[in-house]
């Protein structure tokens, strides 16, 4: 299967031509549109399982092909330390010839070939981040059915589905920059055509955004995300004269320059977050996702919650030897995470709209993971973004399954009582507000408070991070169980009408809540922390890490250093490797070499902050207390509010009116930007026109007028007499024969 | 350059004059067809005295004139059967072939 | 000088002269019969001696070694064009042109545009020098039916085929033009 990996996103691609040729021209009936919909993305996700288990078992018997064809195919067996890896190059796409590198550092100039080509590659992150996109995407592909069953563009929402897979498959299995960016792009114009799939509805009354202008949103911020991204993809080009990752990985991890904590890759790490903070969501470019909840359901599930948000954090993870290298620009992402999650959080507890109050726990879901990126916990990042895209997805659809019954309404203040009704959403719903609340064991449990464990004891971590990201998690209880209390508990708030009509979701839509809350209840097993299963007295069982670690591991120098210094030392995790120390030589010696030796002692002292420090058992013990306590915590505050059928939470509201208003208008940061950067802008803009109307227009007009008056001059010539143009003719070949052949 | 060929040239040149003559004074729309069929004459003698004395495949002589002269002679044909349908179907709107009376196209 | 009087040189020029002497006789009846073409008043008149202007330079063509092109000349322009302009001379029964041409300033006009023109290419005429020198060799079968059909149906094919396509239209657009009346 792996080299066929083109097949994995080219059968949502089909699926989408097909379903968006066939399905607009009317020639499918809804049942063949999510037939041919849905069997794309299952193709996908077999193919994708072809592709793991072909993985898994080795890269050996795939070694001849490589000495076959070195330009095409590039397999790296797994040895020792480096991961296994594989990539395939299917077609150069543009042969840039060659190029003058501009060393930043001690190479100096030097000219390489560069051409780059359709890579796809694959290695255990991009397993992992397959298997999710396509094992939720066709869970969701199938809720789908029936959630939008009826709906008058049932076949474009499939089509834009699919192309939805496509784009974010090959995104994941992209192997260089480039077609990383295709599927970075094309998810941005599948989430925008999604976001207003119902363009012509009003999506936020208060407000008065319609669906069209949340799309609009969505897109645009994500731009400049995206502009960032593309600036900090170029820099590496022109720095390492290639767009592909293992290359660039390698030239950093491998060479034998110095480029810890230098000023260009700082640069470029900066820049590539700045573009996950545009797909990722978070501050400052977060403001679009809880608008982008104007999409059906299913599409904020898939795209907005479980998939497409979570690309930032992959780029990260993808670019891992960068940040290692990268100390500061690593301490911006952890920092940024941290306030994103809190800050997030603070405004999901007060919204009404429970899309909404979903959004902003997305956000805040996905400012951990950026947390635990940033403190170098990137296999705790990926994995919490797997366990989220569970539980999240599950929490969405199930409000899907709501919203469908409670007459489309997403106002939580119009619900209440629905587990009455609707058991099975309400009992997934519930497993999955557990796992994200983090009750032990369950999987957000082992993945978040992993997280916020590492960005205690990561020497690259700070316990302020791990403080407010504990009390982020507070309020991740809290809002989660207020969502629950408010939907599900109490009294049921209800218009009459509506109450009539109350049931339980169709099979097809609860099955899939079932199969997700399962995954939410299970998934996180595969990666139970060091720490956790040192508490029950067992090894180092966490399959994750295992299979993740060597792709995102820290290399070259860094290793390097943290080996050299406190190889040895007890508590004190090395991940130590033979190579390390002659590398470690080699660097140094490197460093002496390009005149570095005089700060030389202050730079390996800074470098042995790569290293992850582990907790005694102890203080596993405490951290695991402080886990339940944050759940209790929260479970405790949402049930003492909204337990008594919300009546305690409508008298805080009175005393509490203004924290409340300004959490539920998201701390006025929409209007901030309006004042900040939306104003000035429209007032740029302005400007602009104003030239534009004065000097271009007036140019334009001056061009016209010129041409009408030598017009009414040039008319004169035109007698209607035939012999006078014969006349002025014969003078103009005559003109012109003087002229040329004399 | 031999003589001959010089003299063919001016002769060409000359009939063109000749026919450039026809073409403005008249009146007659068929004297004028007439006329340019002259100008294409000279044309095609230019191009066959110059083509015996520009150098070829093993000698003097490039066909590529000959070539040329033909297309003149099918595009001349063209001409002469579009000029002269055009002039019958003006006949019939104004009972003249006299160009005078053609100020239809003024603005 | 002295190469001039060698006697194959004297028989050159003899051959030479031969064939420019016919060649000077043709050019001056083709410029004298083009004249009258443009002169006379009575059309008929003038296309008959446009018949004589073709021919005669159709001899010129001949004594140019272009015997083919020289057979085309007489088929195709003496034969068909002048054919179908006295027809249609005849089936409008044009008589001859009324008297009172255009005005004095387009009569010098055309005059002295047609001296330019002729300035004008004489000059073109005089700076004109082939690539090669004088009395080399003509190329066997110059001017023939076969290599000019060679160079016709490999070099020039597509032009040919175009050129096919445009008489095809020409022909289709006579036709409609000549059928219908201008109505409106």
């Amino acid at each position: 299967m792996l080299p066929y990996l083109l097949l994995i996103p080219l059968a949502p691609l089909l699926g989408f031509v097909l379903v968006g040729v066939l399905g607009a021209s009317g020639l499918l009936t809804d049942r063949w549109v999510h037939r041919i919909a849905v069997a794309a993305s299952l193709a996908a996700l077999v193919f994708s399982c072809a592709a793991v288990w072909e993985f898994s078992s080795g890269l050996d018997h795939l070694v001849p092909l490589a000495e076959e064809d070195p330009g095409r195919f590039l397999v790296q067996p797994d040895e020792g330390d480096s991961p296994a890896r594989f990539s395939v190059t299917y077609a150069p796409w543009i042969p840039l010839g060659d190029t003058l590198l501009r060393g930043w550092s001690s190479t100096g100039e030097r000219t390489a070939s560069l051409t780059v080509g359709w890579t796809l590659s694959f290695d255990a992150l991009t397993a992992i981040m397959l298997l999710v996109v396509a094992g939720v995407g066709t869970l969701i592909h199938v809720y789908s059915i029936g959630y939008m069953a009826g709906d008058p563009g049932y076949s474009r929402f499939f089509a834009y589905m699919n192309l939805f897979m496509a784009m974010m498959l090959t995104l994941v299995l992209g192997g260089n920059i480039l077609v990383m960016f295709i599927g970075w792009e094309g998810v941005g114009l599948c989430s925008f055509l999604l976001i207003s799939y119902y363009y012509d509805q009003v999506f936020d009354r208060e407000s008065g955004l319609t669906c069209a202008d949340a799309g609009r949103k969505a897109f645009i911020t994500n731009r400049i995300g995206d502009m960032a991204f593309v600036l900090g993809g170029l820099l590496l080009l022109i720095t390492f004269g290639t767009f592909d990752f293992y290359a660039i990985s390698d030239a950093i991890d491998g060479s034998s320059e110095f480029w810890y904590a230098s000023l260009l890759l700082t640069g470029v790490g900066l820049l590539l977050f700045i573009g996950a903070t545009g797909k990722s969501a978070q501050i400052p470019l977060y403001v679009w996702l809880p608008d982008a909840m104007a999409g059906p359901t299913p599409v904020s599930a898939l795209i907005h919650a479980a998939t497409m948000v979570t690309a930032g954090v992959y780029m990260l993870a993808r670019m891992s030897s960068l940040f290692w290298h990268a100390p500061g620009a690593m301490l911006v992402v952890a920092v940024v995470g941290c306030l994103t999650a809190v800050f997030a959080a603070t405004m999901g507890m007060a919204q009404y709209d429970i899309k909404k109050a979903l959004a902003y726990s997305t956000v805040s879901q996905l400012g951990y993971m950026f947390l635990g990126a940033g403190v170098g916990a990137f296999v705790a990042a990926i994995f919490h973004l797997v366990t989220h895209a569970f539980f999240k997805a599950c929490l969405f659809l199930g409000s899907g399954s709501v919203i469908l019954r409670a007459g489309h309404s997403n106002d939580m203040r119009l619900y209440g009582g629905l587990k009455k009704w609707m058991p099975v959403t309400y009992a997934t719903f519930l497993i999955s507000t557990l796992a994200i609340a983090g009750f032990p064991l369950m999987s957000g449990f082992m993945s978040k408070d992993e997280i916020l464990a590492r960005s205690l004891f990561s020497t690259r971590g700070h316990t302020l991070l791990w403080l407010f990201g504990t009390f982020g998690a507070v309020m991740t209880s809290f809002y989660m169980f207020r969502a629950v209390y408010m939907t599900f508990h109490g009294e049921n708030r209800s218009p009459e009408w509506v109450r009539h009509q109350l049931k339980e979701s169709p099979r097809v839509m609860t099955g899939v809540l079932a199969v997700l809350a399962a995954g939410a209840l299970f998934v996180g097993f595969l990666g139970v922390p060091e720490g956790v299963s040192k508490l029950v007295g067992l090894g180092n069982v966490n399959w994750f890490e295992h299979q993740l670690h060597p792709v995102v591991a820290a290399r070259g120098v860094v290793a390097a250093a943290s080996h050299g210094e406190h190889g040895g030392q007890a508590g004190v995790d090395t991940h130590e490797d033979p190579a390390a120390d002659s590398a470690y030589a080699s660097a140094l010696t490197a460093d002496e070499a390009t005149g570095h030796g005089e700060p030389q002692a202050l730079e390996i002292d800074v470098i042995r902050e790569g290293l992850v420090a582990h907790p005694t058992l102890g203080q596993e013990w405490a951290l695991f207390g402080v886990g339940l306590g944050v759940f209790l915590a929260g479970l405790g505050l949402a049930s003492w509010a909204y337990g008594n059928n919300m009546r305690r939470a409508a008298a805080m509201a009175g005393s509490l009116g203004f924290v409340r208003r300004l959490l539920h208008r998201k701390w006025f940061v929409d209007e901030l930007y309006d004042k900040l950067v939306i104003g000035p802008f429209k007032a740029l803009c302005r400007g602009a026109d104003a030239i534009d109307r004065t000097v271009v227009d007036g140019a334009v007009n001056l061009a016209g007028i010129l041409t009408e008056i030598s017009g009414q001059v040039i008319k004169l010539f035109q007698t209607g007499v035939v012999r006078h143009y014969a006349v002025w003719l014969l003078a103009g070949t005559v003109l012109v024969l003087w002229i040329v052949m004399g | 350059m031999s003589e001959a060929t010089t003299f063919c040239l001016i002769v060409s040149a000359v009939l063109f004059g000749i026919g450039t003559l026809g073409v403005l004074p008249r009146r007659s729309a068929i004297t004028i067809l007439m006329s340019i069929e002259i100008m294409l004459n000279a044309g095609n003698l230019a191009l066959i005295a110059v083509s015996r004395v520009l150098p070829g495949q093993g000698g003097l002589g490039l066909v590529d004139g000959h070539v040329f002269v033909l297309f003149v002679l099918a595009i001349a044909a063209a001409e002469a059967a579009v000029g002269l349908a055009i002039v019958l179907a003006l006949y019939r709107l104004k009972r003249s072939t006299d160009i005078e009376v053609l100020r239809l196209l003024r603005w | 000088m002295d190469a001039l009087l060698t006697p194959a040189c004297c028989v050159a020029l003899a051959a030479i002269t031969a064939v420019e002497a016919k060649l000077y006789i043709a050019g001056i009846v083709a410029l004298v019969s083009g004249l009258v073409v443009v002169m006379h008043r009575n059309s008929v008149i003038g296309a008959l001696f446009l018949v004589l202007n073709l021919l005669s330079v159709a001899v010129m063509f001949a004594l140019l070694d272009a015997y083919f092109m020289a057979v085309l000349q007489v088929l195709i322009y003496a034969g068909a064009i002048v054919v179908l302009i006295i027809f249609v001379l005849m089936l409008l029964n044009v008589g001859r042109e009324p008297r009172g041409g255009p005005g004095l300033g387009v009569r010098l006009m055309a005059l002295l545009l047609g001296l330019a023109m002729v300035f004008a290419l004489v000059r073109a005429v005089r700076s004109f020098t082939p690539g090669s020198e004088d009395g080399g060799v003509l190329t066997e079968g110059y001017g023939t039916v076969s290599q000019l059909g060679e160079a016709l149906f490999n070099q020039y094919f597509y032009p040919f085929e175009v050129v096919s396509l445009a008489l095809v239209a020409a022909m289709a657009g006579a036709v409609l033009l000549a059928k219908r009346y201008l109505e409106d």
